[in-house]
Formats: C-alpha cells, sequence, structure tokens
C-alpha cells in the first residue's frame, strides 16, 4: 500500500478516536471546553488529511463540522445534545469513509449526498444552538463572537490569553457622577476598544437623552481576567469578562501532537522482538536440565552454571517487562469502532439507545486489545438485540425510552475487568432452562438442577439462543459459545449476572499482559503437547483400579467427590493410554471438575505463545503453539474445550 | 463654558464634563451642517463622545495627547461608517 496512504489511514482513524472521545466527553458534560478545543483540533486536522487525498465530499462535511465546532468555541455557547449528535454523525460517516478509502482507494459513489445529507442533520441542530443562544444566559455570548470577530488583526498577534470585556454602564450612571470612559483608562494593557449602541443601533437626534449613557463599551486587554477585574470594581454588575485564546494557526495543532515523543513501529516489528525475546527465554529453559547434567560431574562447575542461569533469567525478565510495557495499546485504539457499531445496530433495529465507554483509556497487551473486540462486540450487539426493548416498551415499563449500554473498563492489578451492562429486559432463567430442555440439551431433571447463575450460564452453550425471533443483527451462525472460546484463548473469563425486568451484565477479566504463558508440558500418545497453568487445576497419579466405570465412561474419587476421566489421548484420536498408575490432569469445564488421563506430565515453561494459524486455527481444542529449547514445536491444547 | 460655538464651528475646550453633552447636543441641533473643532479638548466625558459617536458631525482639530483620548478622536476624525467604533 502507499506509504502515505498507510499513514492517512492510521491517523485518520486515531483522530476520529480523538474526536469521538472529546465529543462523547461534551455530550456528558456541554461547558468542556477542553474537549470543544480537542474536537475542533482533531477535526481540522482530519479535514487537511482527507484534503491531500482530494476526497472532497469527506472535506466538505468536516469542513462544516469544523464550522460548527469554531463557532462554539468563539461565541463560547453552549453545544446541545442535537448539536453533538450532528457531530457524531458526521465523524461516524467519515470513520465509514475512512474504511472505504481502506477498502477501494476512494470514497463511495454516493458520497456527496451522504455528505449533503450529513450536513443537513448537522446545520439543523446547530441552528437551534444558534436560536438557543438567543435565550437566557447564552445570549451574552453573542457579544464575545462579535468581538473575537472584530478584533481578530490583535487576537492572532496575542501570544498569550487576553482579556475581553463588555462594560455596559448603568443608563444613569452620569447622573452618579461616573465617567465610563474615565473607567475604562484604567484597564490595563488595553489592546483594542470599542464604543457601541445599547440598543444596536445610535438613537436620533431628537430620541437623543444626553444626560442617560446610551453607550457600551467593549475591549481587549493583555492583562488577566483579575486585573481587568479589578479596573471594574465600582462596576462589578455591569461588566461581563471573557478570556480569549490567541487563535490557533491550524498548522500547528497537527504538529502539537507529534511533537511528544512518540515513535510509531509497525506492530510487527513488535511482534518479531517479542518473537525473539520468547526464544531467547525458551533458550534459557535448557540451561536448568545442563546445569543438572553438569552437576553429576562437577558441582562448583554446575553451581557457577546456575548463577550465570539466575544473571540471565534476571535481566531477561526486565528486558521481557520492559516489552511488555512496549506492547501496552490503550483499549480505545481497537475500540473506536464501537460506539459508531453500536448506534448503527440500533438504529437498523429501531431501538434508541445511549452507548457510554468508561475506562478506555487503559492500556493492555496488543493481543489482548485485538482479541477483545470481537467477544466485546457480540456482547453488545446482544445487549441492543436481545436486552434493550423497543422504546414503545421501554415507555410502558416507565423505563427511559433510551436504553442505557455501558462498556467499562477497570485495572485491577494485572488484570482487567470489563463490563458490559443494560438497562433492558434481562434474562429469565426459567426460559433458558425450558429452552435448554426443549433442544434436548438437557433433560428436565438436569434443567431443575440447575441454580440460575449456572441456568444463565447456559447462554454460553453451543448453537444455544433464547432470542424468539432471530435477527438479522444477531443472528445464529456466531452465539455466546464463541465469546466465551475468544475470551479463554485470551486466557480470560466471563460471568453474567441478570435481573429480568431490569437488565443483565457480562463480566469479563483479562490478563493485561499475553506475553508469556507458564506451560506443563504432558505427555499422550508418544507426543508431547504444552497445557497452560492456568488451565491446571492439579495433577495427580493414582492406580489404575482407582478409575470406576460410570455408565459408559470413567470417573474417580478426588477428595470425596466423584469426578468424571477422560482419556486425552482418545480425545486426541490416538490410542488409549495404558500403565498400572493413571496420571491425571485436572481441569474445569463450566465450573466442574475433569480429569484427563495423559501419559506422563514433564517440564514446567515459560513460554511466548503464538496464536494458532493455518490449518491449526481450525483444529479444535488448540489454543496455539510453542518453541521449544530444542527448536521443536510444542501444540498447545484447550483442555476446557477437549474436556466439554 | 467648554463647548462654543463660532459661525459654522462647534469648538470643544479643556475638561468637556458631562453636562457638555446637552449643550453639544443644542449646538449641533442649531447647525446640523456644523463641525466640530476639538483641537482643544483635554479629556472628553462619555456622555459627550457618545453624541459624536451618533451624530458623526465632521470632527477637526489636532487631537489632545493622552492615554486614551488620542485613539478616540483620531478615529472620529478619520470618520468611520462603521457602527462599531474601533480604536
Amino acid at each position: 500500500m502507499d506509504e502515505l496512504l498507510e499513514q492517512f489511514l492510521i491517523e485518520g482513524r486515531e483522530l476520529v478516536a480523538e474526536a469521538s472521545k472529546d465529543l462523547s466527553a461534551l455530550a456528558r458534560d456541554p461547558q468542556a471546553a477542553e474537549a470543544l478545543d480537542g474536537a475542533f483540533r482533531a477535526i481540522h486536522t482530519l479535514k487537511g488529511s482527507f484534503a491531500v487525498f482530494a476526497l472532497a465530499p469527506a472535506e466538505k462535511l468536516l469542513h462544516a463540522a469544523e464550522d460548527v465546532l469554531d463557532r462554539a468555541r468563539r461565541q463560547a455557547s453552549l453545544l446541545d445534545a442535537a448539536a453533538v449528535a450532528g457531530l457524531v454523525a458526521c465523524l461516524d460517516q467519515t470513520d465509514r469513509w475512512i474504511d472505504d478509502v481502506e477498502r477501494s482507494g476512494a470514497l463511495p459513489t454516493a458520497a456527496e449526498e451522504m455528505a449533503d445529507r450529513a450536513i443537513a442533520l448537522l446545520a439543523a441542530s446547530a441552528h437551534a444552538v444558534a436560536a438557543g443562544m438567543m435565550t437566557g444566559t447564552a445570549a451574552h455570548t453573542d457579544w464575545l463572537a462579535a468581538l473575537t470577530a472584530r478584533e481578530t488583526g490583535a487576537i492572532a498577534q496575542a501570544a498569550a490569553p487576553l482579556t475581553a470585556f463588555r462594560y455596559t454602564p448603568d443608563a444613569d450612571c452620569f447622573f452618579r457622577g461616573e465617567d465610563p470612559l474615565g473607567v475604562v483608562e484604567r484597564v490595563p494593557a488595553l489592546i483594542a476598544l470599542a464604543v457601541l449602541p445599547t440598543g444596536g443601533a445610535w438613537p436620533a437626534i431628537a430620541d437623543m437623552e444626553p444626560f442617560a449613557c446610551f453607550s457600551i463599551i467593549e475591549g481587549l486587554s493583555g492583562a488577566s481576567e483579575a486585573e481587568v477585574r479589578a479596573a471594574f470594581r465600582l462596576q462589578p454588575s455591569q461588566i461581563t469578562l471573557a478570556t480569549v485564546e490567541p487563535r490557533p494557526v491550524p498548522q500547528d495543532s497537527g504538529e502539537a501532537v507529534r511533537d511528544k515523543a512518540i515513535l510509531r513501529v509497525d506492530a510487527a516489528r513488535i511482534d518479531a522482538l517479542a518473537d525473539g525475546l520468547g526464544d531467547l527465554i525458551v533458550a534459557i529453559n535448557g540451561l536448568a536440565p545442563l546445569a543438572d547434567e553438569v552437576g553429576s560431574v562437577n558441582r562448583a562447575l554446575a553451581a557457577r552454571l546456575r548463577a550465570a542461569q539466575a544473571d540471565i533469567e534476571r535481566a531477561t525478565g526486565t528486558l521481557s517487562r520492559n516489552l511488555t510495557r512496549v506492547r501496552l495499546v490503550p483499549l480505545e485504539t481497537t475500540l473506536r469502532r464501537l460506539p459508531r457499531v453500536a448506534r448503527q445496530i440500533a438504529q437498523g433495529l429501531g431501538k434508541e439507545i445511549a452507548f457510554t465507554l468508561v475506562g478506555e483509556t487503559i492500556e493492555v497487551d496488543k493481543q489482548v486489545a485485538d482479541g477483545l473486540f470481537e467477544p466485546l462486540l457480540h456482547i453488545v450487539r446482544n445487549a441492543i438485540d436481545h436486552g434493550v426493548e423497543p422504546p414503545e416498551v421501554r415507555r410502558q415499563k416507565g423505563k427511559d425510552a433510551k436504553g442505557q449500554v455501558t462498556l467499562t473498563f477497570q485495572r485491577q492489578g494485572d488484570a482487567i475487568t470489563s463490563t458490559v451492562s443494560d438497562d433492558g429486559a434481562g434474562i429469565d432463567p426459567a426460559r433458558l432452562r425450558a429452552s435448554a430442555v426443549e433442544r434436548g440439551l438437557l433433560s428436565q431433571e438436569g434443567a431443575d438442577a440447575l441454580d440460575d447463575a449456572a441456568a444463565l450460564r447456559l447462554i454460553f452453550r453451543a448453537g444455544f439462543s433464547t432470542a424468539s425471533s432471530v435477527t438479522e443483527i444477531s443472528g445464529r451462525g456466531v452465539g455466546m459459545d464463541a465469546v466465551q472460546a475468544a475470551i479463554a484463548r485470551l486466557r480470560g473469563s466471563v460471568e453474567i449476572e441478570s435481573r429480568p425486568g431490569a437488565g443483565t451484565r457480562f463480566r469479563i477479566r483479562l490478563p493485561v499482559t499475553a506475553l508469556t504463558t507458564r506451560l506443563l508440558v504432558i505427555e499422550v500418545a508418544g507426543e508431547r503437547y504444552g497445557v497452560s497453568l492456568e488451565q491446571v487445576a492439579e495433577t495427580v497419579r493414582i492406580d489404575e483400579a482407582a478409575l470406576m466405570p460410570v455408565g459408559r465412561g470413567l470417573a474417580c474419587v478426588l477428595r470425596d467427590r466423584t469426578i468424571p476421566v477422560l482419556d486425552l489421548a482418545v480425545l486426541l484420536n490416538a490410542p488409549p493410554a495404558r500403565g498400572r498408575h493413571a496420571k491425571l490432569v485436572v481441569t474445569y469445564v463450566d465450573g466442574n471438575p475433569v480429569a484427563l488421563r495423559v501419559d506422563g506430565f514433564g517440564e514446567r515453561i515459560d513460554t511466548v505463545l503464538r496464536p494458532p494459524r493455518g490449518i491449526l486455527a481450525a483444529a479444535p481444542g488448540v489454543i496455539g503453539s510453542a518453541v521449544l529449547g530444542d527448536g521443536g514445536v510444542l501444540l498447545v491444547l484447550d483442555l476446557p474445550e477437549l474436556a466439554a | 463654558m467648554t463647548v462654543r460655538v463660532e459661525g459654522r464651528t462647534i469648538v470643544l475646550e479643556g475638561r468637556c464634563p458631562a453636562g457638555d453633552a446637552e449643550d453639544l447636543l443644542g449646538a449641533l441641533g442649531d447647525h446640523p451642517q456644523g463641525r466640530v473643532d476639538i483641537g482643544g479638548v483635554v479629556k472628553l466625558h462619555m456622555a459627550v463622545l457618545q453624541v459624536l459617536l451618533a451624530l458623526r458631525p465632521p470632527v477637526t482639530g489636532r487631537p489632545p495627547v493622552g492615554p486614551l483620548s488620542q485613539d478616540i478622536f483620531r478615529s472620529l476624525i478619520s470618520g468611520s461608517d462603521s457602527d462599531a467604533e474601533c480604536f
């Protein structure tokens, strides 16, 4: 791909994310001046980026959005919800166009009309803003707009913020011996001054009342607001002050972002570095057995070798931690599309939602961030599709027509917790039990035996869907089972809570870093495999005679509990394990312990897990692969998936 | 008396207080084509200034030296048509 275009795609998306973040801040707090400035800068820069590629409709749309923001900025007026929504729509459109440009190198043919539609929407909402300004407290901001327009030259030359003042002397101030001109003379560092008629026009000679003050004095001062206020200390009620920022030179805004010492590195290079580090860790893993071997010949030499090994391990640990930090990316980069997609989904379903994203600045390993988008999108989609009720139903139930869908992230030590909650209809455990029986997934007794929490977990079963009407959006193809699998691949877990009528909440726990995984090497049917230690509850060695046939399978008693025993070799289509002693790896499947029989246990290693690629990606029960110290490749198994 | 009429010229002199506004207004009513000479003004009160701004008579004379007044008078003399007087 053209390097310039590539840069545009990266930066364009970053700017969209930046502007989106600022706009959602503005939606929460219309007075957030920094967010207003931020959104303006991002959209301004974005417009410039589109201009480079002569993508005129996008440029036009962004220009309109920029205008609305600029006006709000200069007039210090508040953007209402409609105006922010109009701006968000513009940004959503822009984001889709960036996708189009990536796909086809051009905007769609209907881009011009799309731009016009979005601009019309924006104009309608912006008009409301302008109208709102004329009433109430917003009215005063009008003068500031006129002043900044009038004094553009002076403002452009200013190096520091200026103080604008509007002094409306009382009509009868002359009778009190006041001279407004004399008052203004006391304003320090006066840069500009204007005398204006109070009514908007000077009175005719016949209507003129020489003893009444019918003038307003406006000006700009280089002094601080406090200093200017001090000059008017005897007329506090007649004065309005505002800080005027020197107008940014537009080109500077983009530069300012780049000025931060940020190095943009291709993710593949970091991955290569991580792979290299993984190989190093693997090689170091080879030192321990070597030291043992040396120890049988020369104990002193073995001790020195172990000391050297410890040093290398320490240094590698530091390197690994630093590399881990390099790989940390803020979640917002990955999630930037989510609010837009959520709005689209809601729109397509005729539902109204308010989508809130909290804590998206938290940084996680890139692998975690990348792997999180799909499952989160699926949960959000479900929340909107199956959780949030249609507006009329919500009104009947006394709820706000707009459904709340909230996605939050929280860091807790080395883990992050993400919750997706909605205030929709909730999930009825009784309905899930009935559904499971209906689909033949559970017997009636089995279903009855489930408590509510366990019944809710039924939605994670493959092929389980409770929606009475299958919608185009959620479909049936990918269910919550895929969500759980995706989260498990990130070594995370997902829980669900729901209150019928009140809403549903998914809580996902994920490791912040995913770089190295502790693996247990196991032997099955003459092959070596790895299993993540996080999936291993315990390893036990029991007499084969202790395995009891139960139904068509086997079971054993561990700590007074009967647990099923499966032969891992059989699960892998190999001849079953034999031997007087049964070696078992205990894992948990849906919260229940299951023992898997293996031929033997090997060493425990720290290694980098590579996600499955090619044929492996399609193979069930494989989390990925790892390279061993001797260069061999270890297939890493997903025990719960194999045992399920 | 700081407001004097000399022929068709209204002369402002010295420190013009608020009371001068009424005199100036009267003089300008009497002489709609009259010009205002501000050469001798030391200080102008807001009340007087707003009459000059509202009626915009031709202004002559060298503006006095002062922190504000110099700019104020210069603009009056140059006679901008704009509603807002920028100094």
